[in-house]
């Protein structure tokens, strides 16, 4: 029979201090760049962290890089378009984290006793897995939309 | 060659939160050719059972399904499947399927008056899973708006209600599944996702009433991690692990550590578990007064206790698979302690947070929470 045990935890009345403290760069643009296009064999600048991808003189489509900043998320994200301005791969290059202010102090990282190797918790290194609260990606999706209507008759 | 140390990690908008994906072990390109296939499978996912996708299984099934048996994907069949069984074991504390309406009434509304086949009320808010990061108001959520659980203490009904319609091109047979044995433990058999959604042969569903909405959100999400996982098993990778915005998953040798939010500040991680061939998944369940449509029958009372559930702010879940634990976690928020039959029935192991800080922790898994302080 499953049965409970209860702990008290602290009140932790101690103002947050929010900023970002962990980030991962998932892919370069150079990377992003070549998944989504994995023919073309060059990516023409066209202003405004936009690219033509090309296979020689063939538009294959175009590549958009945009960010976009929540009250503690700051993500790098890439959308990919192909010539009929169709949204074929969107791909988050770099995410930003809030922890809060206490990871970075050492104290609070020792209260993780019995911890295992990979060395959890290195801030601004290998982020780790948070379970919780679902982060909604709704800027993302938000952004992905004013790409497709800004960018979407361009990509022909 | 290439290097044998090397992994893959990708991250891409789904499910309405971040997906990622992380594999190690073999080469770059079978796990780049892996990962792709598991977002694929996340993304079938998305399409097949997001509430707002015009042409999902679930929007045509809110759709026609009162009017005839739908056919949909064995995806979206399996996950009827999963939900009506938690539905009855637990006495109707996951419940994919409340009308509005009908979570008025209670149990089994009567008539078909109930015109809109609108989202349910409270929806999409996330109520249960407040963002963390001030995305998550009005329509925040994204694609997957959370799951119904039931606003009300479980039925009273003692006895096996009859399926409400014979219902359906298929005979109105209700699936084994749907069928099988009697709820566990404490638990009684509630009756009402349990006649709303009629599982017919060969993927056919078939709504008793049009006021049945369903809505997978608080379920589909650990479903996809679980399809994300079979594709890069399926494809030989020895080691990964998928995250849909907190309900993961993981396998392979690697231990992975997970912090799990404060629920009560949500910027905070509150604890720390390790992963290892398992899935977790939370659910912030904060009660909201404001948001709720039943303000003055808010309490729901954990049969053991006593004690209402909207004291309850946030749960965790771990389980063999992450459609459990996601689907476990709006159970726990709502039965608290009184989930234990039912945990264990999954071989699942649970903590969670009330209001006035307590954090309660199922025995088997007290060794393996770290606390933050």
């Amino acid at each position: 029979m499953t049965n409970w045990v209860r702990f008290s935890l602290p009140a932790m009345a101690v103002a947050s201090i929010a900023s970002p403290a962990l980030a991962v760069q998932y892919l370069t643009i150079d990377a992003a760049q070549k998944f989504a296009f994995p023919a073309a064999n060059r990516f023409v600048e066209n202003g405004g962290m936009t690219w033509k991808a090309q296979a020689g003189d063939k538009l294959l489509g175009l590549f958009v890089v945009d960010h976009v900043i929540g009250k503690h998320l700051y993500i790098d994200y890439a959308v990919a378009l192909d010539p009929t301005g169709r949204v074929t791969r969107v791909e988050i290059l770099q995410y930003r984290e809030s922890y809060g202010g206490e990871v970075r102090e050492p104290g609070w990282l020792a209260q993780f006793v019995g911890k295992t190797s990979g060395s959890p918790l290195k801030v601004g290194g290998d982020i780790r897995n948070i379970s919780g609260a679902t982060l909604s990606s709704l800027h993302v999706t938000e952004g992905v939309k004013r790409i497709l209507a800004t960018y979407g008759s361009r990509a022909r | 060659m290439e290097a044998a140390h090397a992994s893959v990690r990708r991250a891409r908008p789904l499910l309405g939160t971040f997906v990622e994906i992380a594999v190690a072990g073999a080469t770059i390109s079978a796990m780049e050719a892996a990962v792709e296939a598991a977002f694929a499978a996340v993304a079938t996912v998305h399409w097949l059972m997001s509430f707002h996708e015009a042409t999902s299984d679930v929007s045509r099934l809110n759709r026609d399904a009162w009017s005839g048996a739908i056919m949909v994907h064995g995806w979206t069949y399996q996950v009827l499947e999963t939900a009506l069984d938690l539905n009855r074991r637990s006495a109707g504390m996951f419940d994919v399927a409340v009308a509005p309406a009908l979570q008025d009434m209670g149990l089994l509304p009567r008539g078909p008056d109930l015109s809109s086949a609108s989202p349910s009320p409270r929806l999409p808010s996330g109520r249960l899973r407040p963002s963390t990061t001030g995305y998550g108001e009005g329509r925040g959520e994204g694609a997957f708006p959370q799951a119904r659980t039931r606003g009300e203490p479980p039925s009273p009904a003692p006895t096996l209600p009859s399926p409400a319609d014979g219902g359906g091109k298929g005979g109105g047979d209700l699936s084994p599944q749907a069928r099988r044995g009697e709820g566990c433990g404490q638990f009684r058999l509630p009756g009402d996702a349990y006649d709303a959604i009629q599982l017919l042969p060969e993927n056919h569903v078939r709504f008793a009433h049009r006021g049945v909405n369903i809505d997978l959100g608080g379920i589909a999400k650990g479903f996809a991690v679980d399809r994300a996982i079979e594709a890069l098993r399926h494809r030989g990778i020895a080691e990964g692990l998928v995250n849909a915005g907190g309900d993961l998953a993981a396998f392979g040798p690697r231990r992975h550590p997970v912090d799990i939010r404060d629920p009560r500040h949500p910027d905070r991680p509150m604890c720390h578990v390790v992963l290892s061939n398992a899935a977790l998944a939370s659910s912030a369940g904060q009660y909201d007064p404001s948001r709720s449509d039943r303000p003055s029958s808010s309490a729901i009372v954990d049969p053991l206790t006593g004690r209402p559930s909207h004291t309850i702010r946030g749960a965790t879940v771990c389980a063999p698979c992450c459609v459990i634990a996601d689907a476990l976690t709006k159970v726990v928020v709502n039965a608290g302690e009184g989930a234990a039959a039912l945990l264990e029935h999954y071989g699942a192991s649970a903590l969670f947070v009330s209001a006035q800080g307590r954090v309660h922790v199922t025995t088997d898994w007290r060794n393996e929470v770290r606390f933050a302080a």
